[in-house]
């Protein structure tokens, strides 16, 4: 084989494999707008999900609709179209960042929306946590229970809302709520035992529904009367 | 028979008459010490100044003695080993006069042991703590042996070591002998091992000396006591010690063991004990010591004066510490003050004079024996010194005693002698004083010419060993050696001997042994040598007198006594106007011829310098321009260095005789002394005129000088028309040179080509040599027109240049190689490299003729570089290059190829060795390069094109591009529900 001829059957070879060598890039490609198109579409699923639970907690925000329509049929068309995506590169990227952007704003409204309710839910649980901490000495139990179910009800709240996160929260609220009147069940028993527990209760606020209340907890023998300060005063 | 009475008049051995060490003179030879004395030159150097006798000396001495000043006196007298020190003392205490106020304590030369010095002192002192110490001396070495008292001053020496070191100034004496718990380590520590001292009482060491110094006799002259130096110290190196040391010792024996310095430091630490030691041994640390006896005495002599004399204080060994304390204790009311006068050499007296300088009152110096014979007076000294020693010879000791005992003068032999007038005309004589006559004492056997000789011959042998002539020096070599020589030569009919000449004769001469022997030839060598002899040592090359000649029973050459009559030239005797002397080497050379000694060679200087001279003069008669050689071209030099050099010239035998060189062979005859005296004028004056005022120097005496320029003008004439003729003859009996020459260089030029093929590399290398050489272009400069003289002269030439005729005709390589070196080494350098490389270069042009035809075929080369280099990019970018690393200079060669011109055919048929060609080599150098880059074309290709097969066949129906657009389109439909399920939410 002369050297011309050696020549000549390299040139082919390398003619064969830049042909298969564009196939593979396209693959390539495939592969990428799919990938995108897969992390996009839980993204979407995700945002629905955090509207229904909003919804049940009547937080959910108004949320423009249309644009996920619309972007919805114009992928749909696209998918029609043999190589569609790959042909026209510039215009599925486009539809595609679309999308995106309708759903990262609507993802903005859903996030701020869980915020507000959270804030608003967890002032309401200061008068218990106060509560607590007053009666951590006697029954610090308590106090533990109060500290994880506060902790329950603020954690996650930059993330995305689900029906299912939502519901812990509500339910972590729910039984905080319980917590003080499974101990004390009235506003008079409730004020002796954070007086008692703290600095120390007066004569006038042991009343007779608290001291039957005492008498039902068995918790008499526990009481000890002291007088403060001089005699003079 | 000789006329003289009675010849030799004086008894041998000499020296049992003549003692040149005064030392070896007993107190009762005051006599014999007084016949010899002459005023020698004094210098007072302290306590006034400028030249005294030996008269001044006793008169400031005596005063001192007469005074009555408690101030101790010291007197210190100075000068040179053998210079009459101890003579001057000796004879001031002849000459002192004692009263019962003085006390004399004598301490002469021959006393120097430790044991005769306090013998001799205390025994002179008195009293009873005198005879306590020499009990005490008698008790401590009285009986004991050299080895035992060895034994005993090693331990002391440990124990002052140990205890009381003297160790100021000395730097590292803390690290030599460390301080331990109760005593000092180290050095003391080693010494008290067994095998230590074991080798420190060895009796060649100084340990055993000392001992013997102690105990034993000395041998006289200027010898101090032992020291101890640092061979002592060998048992350092000695292995196995450390085990027996504690760890300071052992460390201070490394560290001497390794350090030079601190084996001079404990040297001289040791040194420094030694009197301590000796002081230990003889027990004087607990009772009388030599300080005491001073006291004693001292108080004694209260009002008196104790006067000390020491003939030579460095010979007062071990209590000279004690003696010079002494010194500086003056006297009172109750203790007598010193008078001392000690004699020492200059060094000596500088080792001692930080010790003593402030105690010496009067330094004087003796000086050496004067040898200015300008100067009458001391010529006269020095005459007199000998006559006196003549005499002394001639008369006997027993006679001088006896007459010194009879009261009369010193007797002088001469005037009993019957031939005293013809012994006094032929030698000469000198008057001496003699008890307030004057006396005539021959110089018999020698003269004043003979006298000089023998000074100048004793100065010269004494300034060899940096010393000077001294008044023992004479007397040993001229008085004692020089009359017991010609006593042995005139008993035997010899006289002058060569044994006599070894003490006259000072090497100095001007004519040549056959000048100087004119008018004695016919007689045997023996008395050929005799005559010689007379004449240079006792008559200055003039012929002997008849006096002489009859006291030496030499014959008579019956001219009466009258000097030779100088043969009459045919040109009036050149005057000589200068008088600075011929070079060194001309006198060598006399020397050389004239001496007896026929093994002797010409000193190798002198040797040198002629060869040197010859050399020179002959270049420079060398013309060879006459036959067409460019006399001033390097190679015309080189050939010339060849053929003529220092070697080619031979003194009796002398240098070394090279083949190449031509030979001219110089006899150790008076011809040769001539034509060196010839040689040597003409170099430095140019001219032939000896008479002239601007002469460099005076012509030494030659007998008709007149031929003398004939003589030297045909030697250097024929000795250059020889070379002549040999250089010529060497260019002209091989090959050209010229032509050889320019040959070779136009081979050279053809066979240097740019990129040669590898093989071709050596050859380029041996061209660009040739081409670079300068001796190529001076054989052609200087040969090219190169004639010669007749072959017969030619050969002629080549007979005196000793070449092998046999050898030359061998071939004209031969003879190139011969006469032209590096010319012929060159050559053949270069056609072995031809011969070696183009055979080679042929084949691979074949060869590579064929690779292109085979490859290349009809398409041009540029066509096949274009393609090839298309399709390599491809496979580059295809990734399937190979081999990868190639690319590069795949890249280039294809570029080259693509410019390249098209090597001619047929290029290996025409390299031929005969005759090289630049374009033919230039050729097959390029068509070999391209060659190579075919040859990498094809490898790479062939390496490429499979590894794109075997990608080809890895990546068939390995692509589904289907499935991966069906997953694409299920992911979007799955996209486009959620979208759809978010809108709808949004919605509600």
């Amino acid at each position: 084989m002369t050297l011309i001829d050696q020549a000549g059957s390299i040139s082919r070879h390398a003619e064969s494999l830049r042909e298969k060598g564009a196939i593979v890039r396209h693959l390539q490609d495939v592969e990428v707008t799919r990938r995108w198109i897969e992390d996009e579409t839980a993204r979407t699923v995700n945002a629905a999900e955090a509207i229904r639970g909003l919804r049940s907690i009547d937080a959910a925000p108004s949320v423009e609709h249309k644009v996920f329509e619309q972007a919805a049929e114009a992928v749909e068309k696209m998918l029609q179209g043999e190589r569609i995506l790959v042909s026209k590169p510039a215009g599925i990227q486009r539809a595609l960042n679309e999308v995106a952007d309708a759903r990262k704003s609507a993802m903005k409204l859903l996030l701020e929306s869980q915020s507000v309710w959270r804030d608003s839910a967890v002032v309401d649980l200061e008068p218990i946590v106060s509560f607590a901490e007053a009666v951590k000495h006697v029954w610090p139990e308590v106090h533990t229970e109060v500290t994880r179910l506060v902790f329950d009800a603020k954690k996650n709240r930059n993330e995305l809302p689900t029906t299912e996160s939502l519901s812990r929260v509500t339910k972590a609220i729910e039984r905080l709520r319980q917590i003080p009147r499974e101990l004390a069940p009235t506003d008079e028993t409730q004020r002796f035992l954070v007086a008692a527990c703290g600095s120390g209760a007066t004569f006038g606020d042991l009343t007779e529904s608290v001291r039957e209340w005492l008498r039902d907890q068995g918790l008499e023998r526990r009481l000890r009367v002291r007088i403060s300060g001089s005699i003079d005063d | 028979m000789r006329e003289f009475d009675a010849l030799p008049c004086w008894k041998v051995p000499v020296n049992r008459t003549v003692a040149s060490d005064v030392g070896s003179l007993s107190d009762d030879e005051h006599p014999v010490f007084f016949a010899t004395h002459v005023e020698l030159p004094i210098n007072k150097l302290k306590g006034g100044s400028g030249l005294r006798e030996s008269a001044d000396v006793l008169a400031e001495f005596q005063s001192e003695l007469d005074s009555y000043t408690t101030q101790n006196t010291v007197v210190a007298v100075t000068g040179p080993s053998g210079s009459g020190k101890s003579h001057l003392v000796r004879w001031i205490q002849a000459k002192l006069s004692l009263t019962e106020r003085h006390l004399l304590v004598y301490v002469p030369r021959h006393v120097t042991t430790l044991r005769e010095t306090l013998e001799l002192v205390c025994g002179q002192i008195g009293g009873e703590i005198a005879a306590q110490l020499l009990k005490q001396l008698k008790a401590a070495v009285g009986s004991v042996s050299e080895a035992q008292l060895s034994g005993q001053l090693l331990d002391a020496l440990c124990q002052v070591l140990e205890h009381e070191p003297s160790t100021a100034g000395i730097a590292s004496a803390n690290m030599i002998l460390p301080v331990g718990d109760h005593s000092r380590r180290g050095l003391p520590s080693i010494m008290r091992l067994e095998r230590v001292r074991d080798h420190m009482l060895r009796e060649d060491l100084t340990m055993h000396d000392l001992a013997r110094s102690i105990l034993g006799v000395n041998e006289g002259g200027d010898q101090e006591r032992p020291q101890f130096e640092e061979y002592d110290l060998g048992f350092l190196e000695m292995d196995g010690l450390d085990g027996a040391l504690d760890h300071q010792s052992r460390h201070a024996r490394k560290l001497l063991a390794s350090r030079k310095s601190l084996r001079s430091d404990a040297v001289e630490l040791i040194n420094r004990s030694v009197d301590a030691a000796v002081q230990r041994t003889l027990g004087w640390r607990d009772g009388p010591s030599l300080r005491t006896v001073f006291t004693d005495v001292r108080k004694r002599l209260a009002g008196g004066q104790l006067v000390l004399l020491f003939e030579d204080l460095a010979l007062v060994n071990f209590v000279e510490g004690a003696i010079l304390d002494e010194f500086a204790n003056h006297g009172t009311a109750t203790r007598a003050p010193l008078r001392v006068m000690f004699a020492v050499t200059d060094d000596k007296y500088t080792a001692l004079a930080e010790t003593i300088e402030g105690r010496v009152t009067s330094h004087f110096r003796v000086e050496t024996l004067p040898l200015d014979e300008e100067d009458a007076g001391e010529l006269a000294l020095r005459e007199e010194f000998i006559a006196r020693h003549l005499n002394l010879a001639r008369v006997g000791r027993a006679k001088v005693l006896e007459e010194a005992r009879a009261g009369r003068p010193l007797p002088v032999k001469c005037g009993e002698c019957r031939s005293q007038v013809e012994c006094f005309n032929g030698f000469g004589s000198v008057p001496i004083d003699v008890g307030g006559q004057t006396e005539e004492v021959g110089l018999f056997p020698y003269n004043r010419v003979a006298l000089r000789r023998a000074f100048r011959s004793l100065d010269a042998d004494r300034r060899r060993d940096s010393r000077r002539v001294t008044a023992r020096a004479t007397i040993d070599r001229i008085i004692i050696n020089g009359l017991d020589a010609v006593h042995n030569a005139l008993t035997s009919d010899s006289m002058p001997s060569a044994d006599v000449a070894l003490i006259v004769d000072d090497d100095s001469f001007v004519q040549t042994r056959d000048d100087v022997l004119a008018g004695a030839t016919g007689l045997d060598a023996s008395m050929q040598d005799r005559i010689y002899r007379t004449r240079v040592l006792w008559m200055d090359e003039s012929r002997e007198t008849h006096e002489v000649a009859k006291a030496f029973g030499l014959p008579d050459m019956g001219d009466g006594g009258q000097r030779r009559d100088p043969v009459v030239p045919p040109v009036p005797p050149p005057q000589p106007a200068v008088t600075r002397s011929a070079p060194d080497f001309v006198h060598e050379v006399l020397r050389w011829v004239n001496s007896d000694d026929t093994d002797e060679s010409l000193d190798a200087k002198a040797d040198e310098d002629v060869r040197t001279l010859l050399v020179r003069l002959v270049t420079a008669r060398i013309d060879l321009r006459p036959y067409l050689i460019a006399p001033s071209e390097a190679e015309s030099k080189r050939l010339l260095g060849v053929l003529l050099g220092r070697n080619s010239f031979s003194l009796g035998g002398s240098g070394r005789t090279q083949e190449s060189k031509l030979q001219f062979k110089l006899q150790r005859t008076s011809t040769t002394y001539r034509l060196v005296v010839g040689a040597a004028w003409l170099d430095a004056n140019k001219d032939w005129d000896f008479g002239s005022e601007k002469a460099s120097w005076a012509l030494p005496k030659l007998s008709e000088n007149w031929s003398l320029p004939v003589e030297v003008e045909s030697f250097i004439s024929g000795c250059a028309a020889t070379i002549e003729s040999a250089v010529v003859a060497s260019i002209t009996e091989g090959p050209d040179p010229a032509s050889v020459a320019d040959c070779l260089r136009n081979r050279a030029a053809a066979a240097v080509v740019d990129a040669p093929p590898e093989n071709w590399r050596p050859v380029v290398h041996a061209a660009k040599t040739v081409c670079s050489d300068v001796g190529i272009k001076n054989a052609v400069l200087s040969f090219a027109g190169a004639v010669g003289p007749s072959s017969k002269a030619a050969v002629a030439a080549l007979d005196v240049a000793r070449l092998d005729k046999q050898d030359n005709m061998e071939g004209g390589e031969v003879r190139l190689t011969r006469n032209f070196p590096h010319l012929a080494e060159l050559n053949e350098k270069f056609n072995r490299a031809v011969s070696s490389a183009l055979p080679v270069l042929a084949e691979q042009t074949r060869e590579a003729a064929t690779l292109l035809a085979d490859n290349v075929g009809g398409t041009s080369l540029q066509e096949v570089a274009r393609l090839v280099v298309s399709a390599g990019e491809a496979a580059n970018q295809a990734g399937f290059f190979r081999p990868e690393e190639s690319y590069a200079a795949f890249h280039e060669a294809c570029g080259r190829l693509a410019n390249v011109r098209v090597p001619p055919r047929g290029i290996a048929g025409r390299l031929v060795e005969s005759s090289l060609d630049r374009h033919v080599i230039g050729d097959a150098a390029h068509l070999l390069a391209v060659a190579g880059d075919v040859r990498l074309l094809i490898a790479c290709c062939v390496a490429t094109a499979r590894a794109g097969q075997e990608r080809a066949n890895a990546e068939a129906g390995g692509v589904d591009a289907r499935s991966e657009e069906d997953k694409l389109a299920k992911a979007g439909k799955a996209f486009v529900a959620a979208l759809r399920e978010l809108a709808e939410e949004a919605k509600r």
